[in-house]
């Protein structure tokens, strides 16, 4: 049975991770460490696991491995630090705040021989998948562009802290599609223009604007990353992808298996997902990733290559001209 | 009033419909218009002098060769785009000031239901500080497509208003059996906020969906889920029946009548349809130049005499 411990609750994705590894039969939630005390040992009592409250003492702990969900700007700190305890690690996207603590947090990794997986969990959506299997096979012929869109509500908390997120909307949205993408299209972004703006919310981070992306092929794809959803909307976002090619249109939305709950206690309106759990998939695959000592299907490369195109939108809105990226 | 309808076959008789429900109009005369044999047209200065507006109703290829015609005092109305091509457009434009005409140039999409209610709900402010508009439209058909996008611009610049940095791409693909043509439109309009317009052509869909987001709210539409009637017949499959309750020349019609009776406002939209122009001008700019057209940048250079 693998060990596996959790180094923060501050992202929300972290209880996700537990319920997932509450559900495995090969792996076991044996700790948790937590800047924040109260969180870590309420999270300890619900998951009935270890509270650790110095993070070396828990590292040094026989956990075999750690699952990173901590405030993107410490992913870089508890990354490293794990990998020098010799621990494999699943780290929350994105990879990091800055290109070069990705490429810091990727050396480290390699240096001490533990597996790096990034989470990008929409490549675990059954849709998404069945997606890639309909592109693999051709089936709607060479594609020409993508319109798809990450929206989601305004997270709040640290999120719209830049110094402990990097960014807002942009920072949390356009990895997952852009990590999809270059999954199934084997290829790499060459080109970015972006705008952003803070318009729905009173934050100090962006919470809407455009991404165009160009890809190695010609491909051109459009990305709407905005925290638009409104707060009586039925779900908490969206991960949407239409692809235009040369014998047709494929749309997927990878949340689409939904009932409608009218939920007249709480006066809304809900989505109830009943498709397979995708973080369930994410966490099942990196701990079969340790267990096999097998590359992970996410790599480090690919939190790397996604939080470029992020960077590099950043950096086109800055200049409202299109950044150019070399592959 | 007395009105002279011109028209197509198709188009004449919904607008005569629309006229003889209006017991203070005259249909004065009624010239259906063989689209093949346009000389066929009388000449304007004997088309009768009393008469109080001109009814075009004929395929938006024939209307600049028409409004050249009709040349005169007379009021015409005649539904945008009122000419195939931007250039053609801006001609139309030019040679309708020359010559003084007066012009009423109606906007389809003001009159077509989900969208003026979007502009209605827009404009009242329901939705708040306007965030990310996002329009898709997808058609086979060329002319479709070319008459949506101008109109489809002409709604945005009234509902969001004018664009501070426009970007578009295009790609086009030709197969063995079809022109694929797509094209994506990134607008930054004056007060920030933002347009997502994307216009497909040839991939075998025909839909149009709108979603704008705001400070207060959300509206969404999606023409494949508004659809009223479905039929899953043995033989023929399925099929959707979207019934449009009152035509859009109708609707367009009597908009266009309510205001030349109450005068409730100027019919002369040449000034906005300037602007339009000037969205049309900035897309064909950032595709040469393959760069976004801001206005006030030297790469945008607006001429203001259409």
């Amino acid at each position: 049975m693998l060990k596996i411990g959790i180094i923060s609750f501050a992202h929300m994705h972290a209880v996700s991770y537990a319920h997932a590894l509450q559900k495995s039969k090969s792996a076991a939630l044996v700790s948790i460490w937590d800047e924040e005390e109260k969180r870590g040992l309420e999270m300890a009592e619900e998951y009935d696991t270890n509270y650790f409250h110095d993070l070396d003492d828990f590292l040094a702990s026989d956990i075999d491995a750690v699952i990173v969900c901590s405030e993107n700007a410490c992913h870089k700190e508890h990354v490293i630090k794990s990998a020098s305890y010799k621990k494999h690690i699943l780290c929350e996207k994105p990879i990091a705040t800055e290109v070069e603590d990705a490429i810091d947090m990727i050396k480290a990794c390699e240096q001490n021989e533990v597996l790096l997986q990034v989470a990008f969990p929409v490549r675990f959506a059954p849709a998404i998948q069945e997606v890639k299997e309909l592109m693999s096979k051709g089936e709607i012929g060479e594609v020409l562009a993508v319109n798809t869109t990450n929206h989601g509500q305004m997270p709040g908390g640290w999120f719209i802290n830049r110094e402990l997120s990097g960014g807002g909307c942009a920072t949390d949205h356009i990895v997952h599609l852009v990590d999809v993408l270059r999954w199934m299209f084997d290829e790499e972004v060459t080109s970015v223009y972006a705008e952003f703006d803070t318009r729905f919310y009173d934050i100090d981070v962006e919470d809407c604007g455009h991404v165009l992306l160009e890809f190695e092929s010609g491909m051109v794809v459009t990305i709407d990353p905005s925290w638009s959803r409104p707060k009586t909307f039925p779900t908490w976002g969206d991960v949407t992808l239409e692809f235009f090619g040369e014998k047709g249109v494929l749309e997927v939305d990878a949340f689409k298996q939904h009932s409608l709950f009218y939920n007249d206690h709480d006066n809304r309106l809900e989505h109830k997902v009943w498709s397979d759990d995708m973080d369930e998939g994410l966490i099942q695959d990196f701990i079969q990733c340790v267990q096999e000592n097998r590359s992970p299907f996410i790599s480090g490369y690919d939190g790397l290559k996604t939080l470029e195109v992020v960077k590099a939108a950043y950096l086109s809105n800055e200049k409202k001209s299109p950044t150019s990226l070399s592959s | 009033m007395k009105v002279i309808v011109i028209g197509n076959e198709a188009e004449t008789q919904e607008h005569l419909s629309f006229w003889e429900t209006k017991e203070d109009v005259i249909v004065e005369r009624t010239i259906v218009m063989d689209e093949k044999k346009i000389d066929l047209l009388p000449n304007p200065f004997a088309l009768e002098d009393h008469v109080d507006l001109i009814d075009i109703c004929v395929s938006t290829e024939l209307k600049p060769i028409i409004l050249k015609k009709l040349r005169g005092s007379i009021p015409i109305v005649v539904a945008s785009p009122i000419a195939p091509i931007i250039h053609k457009i801006k001609d139309v434009l030019a040679f309708i000031k020359e010559q003084q005409m007066q012009v009423f140039i109606t906007t389809p999409l003001m009159a077509s239901p989900e969208f003026s209610q979007a502009h209605a709900i827009i404009a009242n402010q329901q939705l708040g500080k306007s965030g990310v508009n996002r329009i898709s439209l997808k058609s086979d058909h060329k002319d479709r497509m070319l008459e949506q996008g101008m109109n489809l611009l002409d709604w945005i610049y009234r509902t969001f208003g004018d664009f501070q940095t426009i970007y578009a791409k295009q790609i086009d693909k030709k197969t063995d059996t079809k022109n694929l043509e797509y094209k994506i439109i990134h607008i930054r309009h004056v007060d920030g906020s933002f347009t997502h317009l994307e216009m497909a052509q040839g991939f075998g869909k025909e839909e149009l969906n709108l979603e704008f987001a705001g400070a207060k709210g959300m509206l969404s539409n999606k023409s494949g889920e508004t659809i009223p009637i479905t039929m899953n017949l043995a033989e023929e499959g399925r099929v959707s029946i979207n019934p449009t309750g009152k035509s859009l020349a109708t609707r367009q019609l009597e908009s266009l009548y309510q205001k030349l009776f109450n005068k409730q406002e100027t019919l002369d939209r040449s000034i906005e349809m300037e602007h339009v122009l000037y969205f049309a001008d900035a897309i064909e700019k950032s595709l040469q130049q393959q760069m976004p057209v801001t206005k006030g940048d030297d790469n945008l250079v607006e001429d203001r005499n259409y």
